[in-house]
Parts: C-alpha cells; sequence; structure tokens
C-alpha cells in the first residue's frame, strides 16, 4: 500500500505540545513580500488618514484665519497648517511603529508574516518582548541605509538576521504547516492531517479526483443544494476505494465525503504545482 | 480499463467500515465574494504592484524625457514608446504576481487578508497561469476598460457576486471562513 504526499508535511519543524513549532530561517524572499504585504497596508491606512487630514486641516486653518482677523491672521494661518502637518506626520510614524511593534510583540507576527507563514522568536529561550520588538522595529532606518546593510547582513549570517534581528536577539523563522494552513478548503489542515493519518489512504487518480471536485464543489464549498441524495451514496463507494478506515467505531459520511473531497482537492492542486 | 464508478468486490478479510448518515461534518457553505471587500483587496494589490513596478515607470519616463529633450517630435514619440513599455511591465507582472499566487495559494496578498479564494467554478480547484492571465488582464484591464467598469460594477448587484471577468472565464471568488 502506497502512501501519499498530498501536502508537503511539516518536516521543517517538531511538534510541541500540538503545537507546530520550525526553527528554520526565513528565506529573504519570503520575508521582502511579507514586508511589501505590510507597507501595503500601512500605505492603505495612511491614504485613509491623508485625506482625513485634508478635510481636517483646511477646516481648522479656515477656523483660525477667521479667529485671527487682521495682522496677524497669515502668520496664525501658516503656524496653524504648520502644527497640524507635525501632528499629522507624528501620527504617521506613531501608526507605521506602532502596527510592526503591535503585532510582533502580541502574536509574533503581521498579518503580512502570517500570509507567509513567518514568525519572529527570540532567541533567548523565551517571549518576545515589546523591548526587542521595539528595537528591532527602529533598526529598519539603519537596516534600510543606503547600501542596504539589512540585505548584506541577512546573506552574511547564519540564521539570516539582518542588523535589527541581531541587536535585539530575535529570528524570522518560516513555518510550512503555517505557511499551507489557509490551503485547506474543506477541512481544517489540522483534521485532514489527522483523518489522513488515522484512515489508510491511497493514491487517487487525477481523473477520478478531478470528477470528484466537480460534483464536489458546488455542494460542499458553495453549499448549493443537492438534487440527487443517491450520489451522496455513490461517491462514498467511489471513496471507499481509496480510503480505508479500519476500527469499529461508525464513520459519519458527510466526515468521509469532505475528506475525500479534500483529498482531491489537495491531488489536484499537488499535479498542477508539479507543473512547471 | 472498468468505469471506476463502479467498486471492486469487497474483500473478505477486512470488514467494511460502518458509515452513518448524519447532518452532522455538514461543511458550512462558503459565501461568494462581495463588491467592496474584492475592492479592498485589489486596492492592497495593486499598491503591491506599483512598488515593484516603481524603478520601471519612473525611469521609463526619466529616460524619455531626457533623450527628447526639447523635440517635440521626438518627445511624443519617445513618451508613446515609454507608455507601451510601462502597458508591457504590467501585463508582465500581472503575469507572474497574479499567475504565482493564484495558482499556488488560490489568492493574491490582498485577497488572502481579506481571506478570499479565486476558484474556477467549473473544476473546482486553484486557477492555472493561463486562466489567471485572461481573467486578470483580457477580462479586468481589457474588458473593464472597453465596459467604463460596468463590469466590476456587475459584481455588486448578482447574487453569486461574479463580475464580467468572472462570468465570461468562469471564476468564482468565495470568501473563506476563519481557520
Amino acid at each position: 500500500m502506497q502512501s501519499i504526499s498530498a501536502v508537503s508535511e511539516a518536516s521543517d519543524g517538531a511538534i510541541y505540545e500540538g503545537v507546530h513549532v520550525s526553527l528554520v530561517p526565513a528565506p529573504i524572499w519570503k520575508r521582502t513580500l511579507a514586508y511589501s504585504v505590510d507597507m501595503a497596508i500601512v500605505t492603505c491606512v495612511i491614504y485613509a488618514l491623508v485625506i482625513v487630514a485634508a478635510i481636517a486641516g483646511g477646516l481648522s486653518a479656515a477656523f483660525v484665519a477667521a479667529l485671527i482677523k487682521g495682522t496677524g491672521a497669515g502668520k496664525g494661518l501658516s503656524f496653524g497648517i504648520i502644527f497640524i502637518m507635525a501632528v499629522f506626520l507624528l501620527v504617521i510614524l506613531a501608526f507605521y511603529h506602532g502596527y510592526f511593534v503591535y503585532y510582533e510583540s502580541k502574536k509574533g507576527f503581521t498579518p503580512g508574516k502570517k500570509l507567509f507563514g513567518l514568525q519572529v522568536v527570540s532567541l533567548k529561550g523565551s517571549r518576545l518582548t515589546t523591548g526587542q520588538c521595539f528595537l528591532r522595529d527602529m533598526m529598519r532606518y539603519v537596516d534600510a541605509m543606503m547600501i542596504l546593510p539589512g540585505l548584506f547582513a541577512m546573506l552574511l549570517t547564519e540564521k539570516s538576521q539582518r542588523l535589527g534581528d541581531l541587536m535585539a536577539g530575535t529570528l524570522v523563522v518560516h513555518s510550512q504547516h503555517q505557511e499551507s494552513a489557509s490551503n485547506f478548503l474543506y477541512m481544517k489542515q489540522d483534521d485532514y492531517l489527522y483523518y489522513r493519518e488515522k484512515w489508510n489512504v491511497t493514491i487517487v487518480p487525477l481523473d477520478i479526483a478531478r470528477r470528484y471536485l466537480e460534483f464536489a464543489y458546488p455542494v460542499f464549498c458553495q453549499g448549493l443544494e443537492l438534487r440527487d441524495y443517491n450520489l451522496l451514496d455513490q461517491w462514498q463507494q467511489v471513496s471507499l476505494n481509496y480510503v480505508h478506515p479500519s476500527g469499529p467505531e461508525p464513520i459519519e459520511q458527510m466526515t468521509l465525503l469532505t475528506f475525500f473531497a479534500e483529498l482531491c482537492f489537495q491531488t489536484v492542486q499537488e499535479s498542477q504545482r508539479r507543473k512547471p | 480499463m472498468s468505469d471506476p464508478l463502479i467498486p471492486p468486490p469487497v474483500q473478505m478479510n477486512q470488514t467494511p467500515p460502518t458509515i452513518v448518515r448524519t447532518t452532522v461534518g455538514v461543511p458550512r457553505a462558503n459565501k461568494p465574494g462581495g463588491f467592496w471587500r474584492r475592492f479592498l483587496a485589489h486596492f492592497v494589490d495593486g499598491i503591491i504592484i506599483s512598488i515593484a513596478l516603481l524603478p520601471i515607470t519612473f525611469g521609463a519616463r526619466i529616460i524619455a524625457a531626457l533623450i527628447s529633450g526639447h523635440q517635440t517630435g521626438v518627445a511624443v514619440g519617445v513618451t508613446v514608446l515609454a507608455m507601451l513599455i510601462q502597458w508591457g511591465a504590467q501585463a508582465i507582472a500581472i503575469y507572474f504576481y497574479y499567475g504565482y499566487f493564484y495558482s499556488t495559494k488560490g489568492a493574491t496578498p490582498g485577497k488572502m487578508l481579506l481571506s478570499m479564494k479565486v476558484l474556477s467554478s467549473e473544476t473546482g480547484t486553484y486557477l492555472t497561469y493561463g486562466q489567471t492571465f485572461l481573467r486578470e488582464f483580457v477580462g479586468k484591464v481589457i474588458l473593464g476598460a472597453l465596459t467604463l467598469g460596468i463590469g466590476y460594477i456587475v459584481a455588486g448587484f448578482r447574487e453569486d457576486k461574479k463580475g464580467l471577468h468572472d462570468i465570461v472565464f468562469k471564476t468564482q471568488v468565495i470568501v473563506q471562513e476563519q481557520q
């Protein structure tokens, strides 16, 4: 009986008390992409802030000008505008740094890092402290200076750390398990891996996988109404050719069929991924 | 080869599993992705692509300006050429960015942030590079321009939230439950 490798297993990490832990340094291109996603989010919010600030700034400048009529008007107006600009700049900077420090200290990853399965961990063996996050965040300015010392540091150090990581004693790791969590359509990744281990599974031929997906996608993914309930029994019979549950406890039909759908989905995706 | 739908005979040494029919374990349906959600995702993707293309757009314009100098005829020609280069770069960027993310993860970063996925509504799988290019470039850039953006707005009013590019190239955007 051949076993299949529909998903690349979490071979890069170990499981401690049900939590996948990885200590593989993250590849640079993934970190770059994650950072650009984060910057896109920050930029979106800053765009919104610019619009609000332009309206509020214009109104308040007009208000100030109306208050100080006469000789001081021009001076007061320009002072008001400079004041608003300064406050606005501070708000943008606070948001930019607050975003990274908040997410990294609270969860260990920003939304962008989460998409690519990256996580910041401390090399000291304890939880990340807010101080460490703040330090590595502030070092971004040094890392992004003219000749990109951060890039060279990442290329040269063994654990692919930039200067901010070296200063704060942190490391960015990549976990395949975390990254592929969003690639599961019909069940959660952990459930899928659990059933795949529990039930003996053999390779599903591609044509059958595709035919089953054509049936399963509207019913299980989009939730469209099923016309012919006999099809469920028919596909159950088919699925038992490739999934061999053993043991006395009864199995729910829906669990079997959704698991088979996920298995077919992963099989088809894997075959498409191998193609150039 | 025999019809795959006909099961092989049950092996006698193996007891067949008991299977019960219950409504437990029925997967919840994924809703189609709505207009504003997709708009926001598109915004994020647009920023990422524009950051990536910044050197090319900027460089092409600067070089065009340097070459043309004060001659009007040359300036027009070179500017048109620079714009063509920009469009070409945009098409290539769309092909690789959307193609890579749609075929491996089913969603671009913008869509992933808002937990959406693009699937082929015929086969229920992720799109391939070719399908992605048809949907993103032919469907969105060309058809979208030809229909003055009405192709996008259609998505807001349909029950399955399909825009013109989804209808023509048979794709569907779904909102995935948080995992």
